[in-house]
């Protein structure tokens, strides 16, 4: 009987994400051609690299959305740390994926753009590339553990720690271009961004869609992985701790 | 060149919204189900 409570109140928060996810996918529809239309159309073309600067306004908007996703992890690790509730463990997983997606479109869009600019695909002596390279390896590895170890809780605690430990490496990302010496531009600087106005616009709607195309995929991915949860109860008993 | 650029990706994301949109609905219908057969099971 508890355990039918635990699914109920369980299937109430999936439908909950569901319908959130769906409103949401609804706002990103307008904002994501918005975002098309300043990369392409809007946004000038730059002066000395020409159409090739267009990557950048992806490459950007993903890397944001990439340390979105590793904070989520971080702030999902903590919560599930602290609350014991596996809902929290499974929006972790699913950041955990779509950081790496994310993390896997900056590293494509990066070598194209630099191999006309900078003459070279994947400079891994640059501290910003060897980072980021380092970021999407640990990020590898917390699925490859969360594969290896045997289902439980003991399990959900060690993904949660070692997701915690794994978002370490999101600042060191960030300042790897003002603490070493690096061929990478820095854009962010504490004068502002260094870009002109309708490349300022252009990117910064091209983070906006990127950081709610995340929020979309999350909210879908855990509404899944939480199926398929109530699903097992239904048919074995799930030992987790789905009332918390 | 960059209008051409701007609807090929405009129809991709487009065939996108449309497989997320199907899949956000499939899986509410998915839940609601369940939460059918749970709640009778109550």
């Amino acid at each position: 009987m508890s355990d039918s409570n635990g699914a109920v109140r369980l299937g109430d928060s999936i439908e909950r994400m569901l319908s959130a996810g769906r409103l949401l996918l609804w706002i990103l529809l307008p904002l994501m051609i918005a975002a098309l239309y300043g990369m392409f159309i809007h946004a000038p073309t730059e002066r000395v690299m020409g159409e090739v600067q267009r990557l950048f306004y992806f490459h950007m908007g993903s890397a944001v959305a990439a340390f979105a996703a590793f904070f989520l992890v971080f702030a999902a690790g903590s919560i599930y740390l602290w609350k014991g509730s596996m809902i929290w463990d499974r929006v972790a997983l699913s950041s955990v994926e779509c950081g790496i997606l994310f993390t896997s479109i900056v590293l494509a869009t990066g070598p194209v753009w630099a191999r006309p600019v900078w003459n070279t695909w994947l400079p891994l002596g640059d501290p910003r590339v060897m980072t980021t390279l380092v970021l999407w390896l640990i990020f590898v590895a917390y699925l490859i553990l969360r594969a290896s170890l045997p289902e439980g809780e003991k399990k959900y605690r060690i993904c949660a720690v070692y997701g915690i430990i794994g978002f370490l490496d999101v600042p060191i990302v960030f300042m790897s271009i003002r603490w070493w010496r690096t061929i990478h531009p820095v854009i962010i600087s504490g004068e502002g961004l260094a870009l002109e106005g309708g490349m300022k616009t252009a990117l910064f709607l091209a983070v906006g869609s990127s950081l709610a195309l995340l929020t979309v995929l999350v909210l879908l991915r855990a509404s899944i992985l939480l199926l398929g949860d109530v699903l097992f109860q239904l048919d074995n008993g799930f030992p987790g701790d789905c009332e918390k | 060149m960059n209008w051409y650029l701007f609807l090929g990706f405009s129809i991709i994301w487009l065939i996108l919204f449309a497989y997320l949109w199907f899949l956000f609905s499939r899986h509410k219908k998915l839940a609601e189900e369940i939460d059918s057969i749970l709640r009778k099971r109550l």
